[in-house]
């Protein structure tokens, strides 16, 4: 625990608080705009993080994080159009509540819900990740193949529709995360002749290319929400004695909210809708929700914050993200130099325990800018999406220049932008390429590094206690989508 | 995005998106054959299995008739990015603000925005903000702007 205080400084110098400011900022602005994502805008700023030292680049992302899932209840409330995806069970309550003239109470509701979340997760993950990393510094490169085919695996089986399109990304992913050199045998692969990929590719260009290129495109469409203008603040604001009614609706939200975090493939979205569904069942007026009750807006709301800085409980003490934003983060840490995973809780654990701090404070950040500027919150969603579309490609351009002066990457940004617009219209999932990209390598040198330990026998992968029950989870998730079908065939024929 | 927007994917490119995929896989696989087999195992199972899970998307795509996206649809899709394209080849010969100025009211004209004077204001707007932002926060240098100098 004195090693988790030790990161508080740091998180408090000026700098750290000011990125914080600004990233919790932008994150509700992108949150309050349909459309726009955590991940968009994580993948926009990726590129400059170059120029930031770790902690700026880490708060800024922390705040866009925390400021985003607040922001998507804002066109929830006010317009019954979720700004992101985890916001959906908000508008359930949040919408009504706003119909009865009563909008400034409900978003005071999902502000202070979403604080409450975010401080239960950013404790979770104070308290998780250093017991968990102490536990990961038995893993060998066995153990470490194993928690890199998992990671792969259930975020390609849970994230897709069908499980093949799934798995079939994860590999897209494995195949760009091995262009370049082989750092064992020096040969090239799947350079194709081109120079510049020789040295691989830098994932930043993934990123801004997978998860900013479709949604900016899709802003193109005149009725995608944004630009609405039927937003208005109206009625009382939130009192103290609100809160104390919600209190329980939080703690049991909580709770859901950081299990699911931790869990590989699930998100946001699913916390928000499993804390509305478990505050419903255990109210005992339930004929209240749907029609404006505040603990509908407090469980989503709490929930889909309690699941982010969870989820990164696994990226920061094994190396393993569960989800697009953490492997985002994850992505954001590489390109300082820091590899997530035990070594870097004793190598830089200023930056980790830092981090960990910077999660809690801008939870109290959004605390504040969601009081003094929920009016200004609430216009936002009239910036046309038709002009906000080419800015965000603009930057992406710019900033995927930035990071390495080159031009070549600023077209493979849009090779991968392309790639992802095809690909996601037909149903192929995002983040496993990413998870792909990078897990992949670390499976494949593992997966070699084992082969040398063992001598080449194959039963040296399931020799250890550990690597017999990572082995188990991960023929467990592959059972997953059979195991289903099957079930839907009993039922059907029972 | 997702509650807001969905428009239908039909077969035809549904099937078209599978092929290209294992397609990729066919030509991971004929890259790695010159390889050692320490540095051709990874990269052919990639191979392999992109075309193993193609052809099982491609029969579950035959068996439905169509699928909804939450993406942009197909001709706002291709038009963005060929304007995408024609922007990132026009920096290298007028730089990414100057190109900005006819590549921002071309993509706002194609997502429907018809109003001049936002129009103007906002891409004027715009570029000037990106030219001032990026001049005091950046140090290193970007391609040359055709107009407003190098930044």
């Amino acid at each position: 625990m004195l090693d988790v205080l030790g990161g508080l400084p740091d998180a408090l110098s000026l700098g750290s608080v000011l990125a914080m400011a600004a990233g919790t900022a932008m994150g509700i602005v992108v949150g309050a705009i349909p459309g726009l994502t955590a991940t968009l805008a994580m993948a926009l700023l990726l590129p400059f993080t170059y120029a930031m030292s770790p902690l700026i680049s880490l708060g800024m992302m922390a705040g866009i994080y925390n400021g985003s899932m607040y922001g998507g209840a804002i066109p929830a409330i006010l317009m019954r159009i979720p700004g992101t995806p985890s916001a959906v069970a908000t508008t359930f309550d949040g919408y009504p509540l706003a119909r009865s003239g009563r909008a400034k109470f409900a978003m005071h509701v999902a502000l202070v819900s979403s604080a409450a979340g975010s401080i239960i997760s950013a404790l979770a993950l104070m308290l998780l990740a250093p017991p968990l990393v102490s536990f990961a510094l038995r893993f060998g490169p066995v153990e470490y193949f194993w928690v890199a085919i998992f990671g792969m695996a259930s975020v390609s089986l849970l994230l897709a529709s069908a499980p093949a399109k799934g798995l079939a990304a994860a590999l897209i992913g494995i195949a760009v995360g091995i262009i370049g050199m082989d750092m064992i045998t020096g040969a090239e692969r799947l350079v194709f002749g081109i120079r510049d990929l020789s040295g691989g590719i830098n994932i930043a260009v993934l990123m801004t290319g997978l998860f900013a290129v479709p949604p900016a495109l899709s802003m193109l469409v005149p009725d995608s929400g944004v630009g609405d203008r039927r937003s208005t603040l109206s009625g009382a604001g939130i009192r103290l004695a609100d809160l104390r009614g919600l209190v329980k609706t939080w703690i049991r939200s909580g709770v859901i909210g950081v299990v699911v975090g931790v869990m590989p493939g699930a998100g946001g979205n699913l916390a928000g809708i499993l804390g509305y569904s478990e505050e419903r069942r255990a109210a005992r007026d339930p004929s209240l929700f749907g029609k404006g009750d505040p603990r509908g807006i407090a469980a989503s709301e709490c929930a889909n914050n309690a699941d982010n800085a969870a989820s990164f409980i696994p990226t920061l003490a094994l190396g393993v993200p569960g989800n697009s934003v953490a492997a985002l983060m994850m992505g954001a840490m590489l390109i300082q130099g820091l590899n997530p995973g035990p070594a870097l809780f004793s190598e830089h654990g200023d930056v980790v325990y830092g981090f960990m701090w910077q999660m809690l404070l801008t939870a109290f950040l959004m605390l504040a800018f969601g009081f003094a500027g929920a009016k200004a919150f609430a216009q936002i969603q009239r910036i046309p999406g038709a002009l906000l579309a080419p800015m965000i490609l603009v930057v992406c351009s710019i900033g995927t220049y930035a990071a390495s002066n080159n031009m070549t990457d600023v077209w493979l940004m849009l090779v991968f932008g392309t790639l992802a617009y095809g690909l996601s219209r037909s149903g192929y999932p995002m983040a496993p390429i990413v998870l792909g990209a990078i897990l992949g390598p670390l499976a494949e040198s593992s997966f070699r590094q084992g082969m040398l330990i063992t001598r080449g026998d194959p039963a040296g992968f399931v020799s250890s206690p550990v690597s017999i029950v990572l082995a188990l989870a991960v023929t467990a998730v592959l059972l997953v989508p059979p195991g289903r079908h099957l079930y839907r065939v009993i039922r059907r024929t029972v | 995005m997702s509650e807001l927007t969905r428009t239908v994917v039909g077969r035809p490119e549904r099937l078209l998106v599978h092929a290209l995929v294992a397609l990729g896989g066919a030509v991971i696989l004929w890259e790695t054959a010159s390889l050692s087999s320490d540095s051709a195992t990874f990269p052919g199972a990639v191979g392999l299995g992109l075309i193993l899970f193609s052809v099982i998307s491609a029969i579950a795509t035959l068996r439905s008739v169509s699928a909804p996206t939450v993406e942009a649809p197909l001709v706002q899709g291709m038009i963005g990015l060929a304007l995408l394209g024609a922007y990132v080849g026009s920096t290298v010969l007028a730089g990414f603000l100057t190109s900005a100025l006819w590549f921002l009211p071309a993509m706002a004209l194609v997502g429907g925005e018809r109003r001049r004077s936002w129009l103007v204001a906002a891409s004027a707007g715009f570029v000037l903000l990106a030219f001032v932002v990026f001049r005091l926060v950046f140090a290193q240098p970007f391609p040359p702007e055709l107009i407003l100098g190098e930044i």
